[in-house]
């Protein structure tokens, strides 16, 4: 085929095209098409936006408690404080809240539900989700669940910290119970969100999508979905045995009645321990389709990546009590879950290593996706390499419960598994509104938020190595210019997250339109139109080797690719 | 026991490593000592403990050093090295290297498990206190530490106050705190009477859960002063425990000689017959009162529990006493009269019978005698309604 006549076929196809192509976002119109919307991209679409909106609400409580921890004593709480509570009811109210707003309503659903949702079936080149109304419902649970969480802020707020430990959170008169239905809630949104995925992974795929085909997101997804359907449960029973206990004094966790308070932290971390993987793991996913397709390369190691994504979700079930080492836990299961700990770091290290290979000999691009992928890959080799001090007995002995650990699973929890959200949120932002964001912008926006976090978190492994207890109001001088310097580091963070909804808002409304393929990928999602269309395909797609690059060629005109095999 | 038999056997494995490990750890002598650049970042060690978790702290550091910079180069090397134009193909097609691959899948498995076997051998030297251990009976509640020395010596927490330049937190009264005697391991038993407290010194590298229901305990013993001077310590509590969990601290002595310590001894033992009210206010700094219960006139200071301040002779209406606990239902008005010598006792030894109106704090009931209880009462009495 010579190129005068592509053009000219092209051209044709315009004409009898309608003027506005048909795409999911204008297939249908007003409020009822969004809310009773069966669409995994709309639904998708739905989340991001509302876990997006959950983030700048914990976002504040964070920087509420940042500034608190400024100097020593009272330092903005008080004037929170209404005349019947103190100012250290007022910050363990906001620390509760921050914790609690990022881990369940954030975290968890952030890549499963707000992403997977959107790309999971296209990447797959599925039509849509296995149970659509099932996705839906699990979209209202965890608005319901939402809504518990901003119940208990207007009513008093909620204390105890997001691991609500038992006697304390048994013998608390403040909103613990609505908070924790709350959870249970947004636990059978997470179910079906899992449910849903390992059904239309196992169910869905095309004729031609082998295991072994699929993108490395999908195996994240997976693995994820699989521990979201096994480890919730145990949460939702753990929170109703609470809940049984505060209402009907049932003995289970408190002393008082003849419980055990050490029998909860093992149901609660039963479940919340692989919830760590739930958040990290299809942040990985994501990463290893970062760093692949802004590399125009193959993913090295593929299969090692993939079984790698199994082999933690399967270890992360077995490795709970690590959180407990100084509980009154016995030595013996001391000695048992440190070693299976240990176990968990090889499957990350090969991560690490993998994507690194793939890098060597790419051609690499630094888009903004590409920086959050480098920046997930060196947040994370911190956040790893600082759990063996974590895993190891003696010196966990020294760390735990200390700014250590909060450090360390900040740099897991946001400089992971968030900023390999971000990275994904910038990779499918153009394929999910059809628009380009501004890149100057993007990326002191990523610097800012870059530098900012780990002068924030690197400073809080110097804090926690002097001692600095975690969840204190008030602290010992001697921690003084850790705290500000911490301080400091987190508003940079605010600034660049600042500038990051500005230029994102401003593309839906300014951005330049994106070519369906701009960043050169060849996952099935980078096939269709950008934003793409209601049934994401007219017929069952072509599946290909979807790391192969060879046959992806750059066009200058339409500033983005085109694919030889599949035009 | 089935789990002191699984350690055991844990251990005699780890015999078999341990050869190998001595000879790497007389390698790594000068690396692993404190004060060494790998131990950057740790206080100050001070007791026997502090110098096997440092030392392990140490290696890991040494470990992730060994990892953690080539990833950072060759991230950064590699993200310009094959930085290229759009439509570029890539230099290389490579898919896999097993070899590679398994080679660093194995490499950093034996290292973990040398990293386990450090920590678990280190660790498995703090369970089990020296038998010759002078013991500590320690009581943990929101929001005091509290301290029972085998001479019967009695010692609440000294949480200190942030002094007014806040520049350091000064402790209030030296004669409070955690005294301890020196050069002998020091082993606590500790309770907790509501709900999770930790026990934590970061110059020990100590740390131990307090629980509710259930007796815990650690050992160490702290370094020898190097003055005159007892060394002095912050103890901070390490699991979330409400409102006051940042002023769950105590200030924390080590008695450069015995003679020293004794002398604290006779000074937090010491009460005086003729002189009731003084040896009132002397307990109730002991007894850990001074944690929830203000004295000032005006009513500053901690009011977790009523002030004690114009509380003698206060009146039924001026004073809603009801029984049973707070969250429980109302069972309506309990006392008639005046808060007198009845109301008190009942207070003191068995404070959840009742509960005044507005303070809903639970108390612990505090361990005193008869003669105590009378010293308690007289002071009570001559802080009242004037």
């Amino acid at each position: 085929m010579n190129p005068p006549e592509t053009a000219a076929a092209t051209s044709t196809q315009v004409a009898e095209a309608p003027a506005v192509p048909n795409h999911y976002l204008n297939h249908s119109k007003g409020f009822l098409s969004w809310a009773l919307t069966l669409d995994h991209k709309r639904i998708g679409l739905m989340y991001l936006v509302g876990v997006l909106g959950c983030f700048a609400l914990g976002g504040i409580f964070a920087l509420l408690v940042r500034t608190e921890l400024w100097a020593p004593g009272d330092t903005i709480a008080g004037m929170f404080a209404s005349p019947g509570s103190s100012p250290q009811e007022v910050y363990n109210m906001w620390f509760t809240v921050h914790g609690a707003v990022m881990v369940f309503l954030v975290i968890i659903p952030g890549v499963p539900a707000a992403l997977g949702n959107f790309v999971l079936p296209i990447m797959l080149g599925a039509k849509d989700v296995a149970f659509p109304r099932l996705n839906l419902g699990s979209f209202y649970l965890w608005v319901i669940g939402a809504l518990f969480f901003v119940y208990t802020l207007f009513n008093g707020g909620v204390d105890g910290g997001w691991t609500f430990y038992t006697p304390y959170s048994a013998s608390q008169a403040t909103n613990v119970i609505p908070a924790l239905l709350g959870v249970f809630i947004l636990g059978f949104s997470s179910i079906f969100t899992g449910m849903n995925f390992v059904v239309t992974i196992h169910k869905l795929r095309p004729p031609g999508m082998t295991w072994f085909r699929m993108p490395l997101f999908l195996w994240g997804s997976y693995a994820t979905a699989l521990i979201q359907v096994l480890a919730t449960p145990v949460l939702g029973i753990t929170l109703l045995l609470l809940i049984m206990e505060k209402t009907l004094h049932v003995g289970i966790f408190s002393p008082e009645y003849g419980g055990d308070p050490v029998l909860y932290q093992h149901f609660f971390w039963f479940y919340s321990h692989p919830a760590v993987y739930i958040m990290i793991l299809p942040a990985m996913g994501i990463v290893s389709e970062l760093i692949s397709v802004h590399s125009h390369k193959r993913p090295f190691g593929y299969q090692f990546i993939a079984y790698s994504s199994i082999a933690i979700a399967v270890f992360g079930f077995l490795v709970w009590g690590h959180h407990m080492f100084t509980s009154t836990q016995s030595p013996a299961m001391n000695a048992i879950f440190s070693a299976i700990t240990f176990s968990v770091s090889i499957p990350s290290a090969i991560k690490v290593f993998n994507w690194l290979a793939t890098m060597w000999g790419g051609s690499i691009r630094l888009t903004v996706p590409m920086l959050y992928g480098l920046a997930f890959i060196f947040l994370f080799s911190i956040g790893g390499l600082t759990g063996l001090y974590l895993g190891t007995l003696s010196t966990d002995i020294h760390f735990h419960d200390t700014y250590f650990v909060v450090a360390h699973f900040h740099y897991v929890m946001m400089g992971s598994a968030l900023i390999g959200m971000f990275g994904g949120v910038h990779h499918w932002w153009p394929k999910m509104v059809g628009r380009h964001y501004n890149g100057t912008l993007a990326r002191i926006s990523w610097a800012l938020i870059f530098v900012g976090f780990n002068v924030t978190f690197f400073t809080q492994f110097l804090l926690g190595s002097q001692g600095m207890p975690r969840r204190y109001y008030d602290y010992l001088p001697r921690y003084e210019i850790y705290h500000k310097i911490s301080t400091v580091g987190s508003y940079m963070m605010a600034a660049g997250f600042l500038i990051m909804a500005f230029y994102l808002l401003q593309s839906i409304f300014g951005g330049r339109k994106s070519p369906a393929n701009p960043w050169g990928a060849n996952t099935l999602e980078w096939h269709c139109t950008s934003p793409p269309p209601h049934d994401n395909f007219a017929t069952a797609p072509a599946i290909e080797d979807c790391y192969d690059y060879s046959g992806i060629d750059y066009d200058a005109k339409i500033g983005g690719y085109t694919s030889r095999a599949n035009p | 026991m089935a789990g002191s038999s699984i350690t055991t056997a844990l251990g005699d494995l780890g015999g078999l490593g341990s050869a190998g490990l001595a000879w790497l750890e007389t390698r790594m002598v000068g690396l692993l000592a404190e004060g060494s650049i790998w131990t950057t970042g740790m206080p100050a060690a001070k007791s026997n403990h502090a110098g096997p978790i440092d030392s392990d702290y140490a290696f890991i550091t040494i470990i992730c050093t060994i990892f953690f910079v080539p990833i950072t180069i060759a991230l950064v090397y590699f993200a310009f090295r094959y930085k290229k134009a759009p439509g570029e193909k890539a230099e290389s097609d490579v898919s896999h290297n097993t070899p590679l691959e398994v080679t660093w899948t194995v490499i950093p498995m034996l290292i973990v498990v040398v990293m386990f076997y450090i920590g678990f051998r280190h660790a498995n030297m703090m369970y089990a206190a020296p038998a010759d251990a002078y013991t500590v009976h320690v009581t943990a509640s929101q929001w005091s530490w509290s301290f029972l020395h085998p001479s019967g010596a009695q010692m609440g927490g000294d949480i200190g106050k942030l002094s007014p330049d806040r520049k350091a937190r000064e402790t209030t009264d030296p004669d409070l705190g955690l005294h301890l005697p020196p050069g002998v391991p020091i082993r606590l038993v500790m309770n907790s009477t509501d709900v999770l407290h930790s026990f934590y010194i970061p110059e020990f590298r100590v740390k131990q859960d307090v629980v509710p229901g259930k007796t815990s305990s650690l050992w160490f013993t702290p370094d020898l002063p190097e003055g005159d001077e007892p060394d002095m310590y912050w103890l901070l509590c390490t699991e979330y425990c409400g409102k006051d969990h940042s002023n769950m601290l105590s200030a924390v002595y080590v008695h450069p000689t015995m003679e020293s310590f004794l002398q604290w001894q006779t000074r937090a033992t010491a009460l005086d017959p003729d002189n009731p009210v003084e040896s009132g206010a002397k307990l109730y700094v002991r007894k850990g009162c001074a944690t929830c219960h203000s004295v000032a006139p005006d009513g500053s200071g901690p009011n977790t529990g009523p002030t004690w301040s114009g509380l003698w002779g206060l009146s039924a209406d001026e004073h809603q006493v009801h029984e049973g606990s707070p969250t429980g239902p109302k069972r309506g008005v309990a006392m008639t009269g005046e808060a007198g010598e009845e109301y008190l006792r009942e207070s003191i030894r068995n404070p959840t019978a009742l509960w005044r109106e507005g303070y809903i704090q639970p108390m612990a009931a505090v361990k005193v005698d008869d003669t105590e209880l009378f010293f308690l009462i007289e002071y009570i009495k001559s802080l009242g309604k004037q």
